[in-house]
């Protein structure tokens, strides 16, 4: 636990913040969409400066489907803080407090289809521009070709 | 330079008469003996080609030492590794832009049929999109089994079967 980091969430309040910390150890904060860039940003000056990395984790059953978890640590603390935010689709662009955020965002619209609000170039990174869809989303089919044999030995 | 002729061999030769039979004897001879390849490493087959040009294996050894940057220089395309879709054009591109007569060997399980990667993103196969003499299956192929793969199509090539 960072107490800088405490001081810092003292000062804010933050529509649906939890707190939680993951098996391996790290402190997890989740907040509603909304809020995530006020939280971004007070971890930013708790010395959590380092932006690691940002995944999604798609739930098509809910109607906020998409869990983005974005990865911070911090050089003088050596800890590592994970922040958590669901949407169902549409989220607000951290570039413009963490320029490296940028292909990060991208890469999870391009995967996922998560628009970013306020990102300078939201286009596919990964895909062709041309492509159809969101291939990481798990309602999408893997794709490929069919093959001819089977793993099931019966 | 002494080239070996026999008989048998005559109808793969388009050109008439004894020298230009010869001509072209030679000109096959040449050709396959200096397959010079492009630089196309695309994944972990890239690997084992590289140490395929390396001191312990020296592919120099069948005159394919001289990877080439440039397309316009290289008559032999060594595809090592997966094809993913957006690869996909600039692969045909490159392929485009070497100069006739021209080889392609697809090294490894996924420049052939695309190996463990049936998905969406990778091209199940880089015979959709250029033609291919050679295929080298493994994953990834050992040095030997390139050096065996180039050894083919230079008797294919000798054989006039694989033209370019």
């Amino acid at each position: 636990m960072s107490e800088s980091l405490d001081q810092a969430l003292g000062s804010l309040t933050l529509p649906g913040l939890e707190r939680d910390v993951s098996a391996d150890g790290i402190e997890c904060i989740r907040v509603n969409a909304d809020a995530l860039p006020a939280l971004v940003d007070a971890a930013q000056r708790s010395g959590f400066a380092r932006f690691v990395d940002l995944t999604v984790v798609d739930t098509p059953a809910r109607s906020d489907r998409f869990e983005l978890q974005y990865l911070f640590h911090s050089m003088q603390e050596q800890l590592w803080l994970r922040l958590k935010t669901r949407t169902g689709g549409e989220a607000v662009s951290i570039v413009d407090l963490v320029p490296p955020a940028n292909w990060y965002e991208r890469e999870a619209f391009d995967m996922f289809g998560v628009r970013f609000v306020g990102h300078p170039e939201l286009t596919r990174i990964l895909m062709p521009d041309d492509w159809d869809g969101h291939p990481l989303r798990r309602d999408v089919a893997l794709g490929g070709e069919p093959v001819e044999f089977t793993t099931d030995a019966s | 330079v002494a080239v070996s002729v026999s008989a048998h061999e005559l109808p793969v030769h388009e050109k008439d008469g004894a020298h230009g039979f010869l001509l072209s004897k030679l000109e096959s001879w040449s050709r396959e003996k200096s397959l010079w390849p492009v630089t196309f490493g695309l994944a972990c087959c890239a690997i084992e080609m590289i140490s395929t040009s390396a001191a312990r294996f020296d592919i120099a050894r069948f005159g394919s030492e001289l990877f080439r940057p440039s397309p316009r220089q290289a008559d032999l395309m060594i595809v090592s590794g997966r094809v993913s879709q957006k690869m996909a054009p600039v692969l045909r591109e490159i392929y485009d832009q070497m100069p006739e007569p021209k080889w392609v060997i697809a090294m490894g399980d996924c420049a052939s049929c695309g190996g463990i990667f049936n998905n969406y993103a990778i091209v199940q196969g880089v015979d959709k999109i250029v033609p291919v003499d050679v295929y080298i299956p493994g994953c990834p192929p050992r040095p030997e089994a390139l050096l065996d793969g180039i050894i083919k199509l230079q008797e294919r090539v000798h054989e006039g079967v694989a033209r370019g």
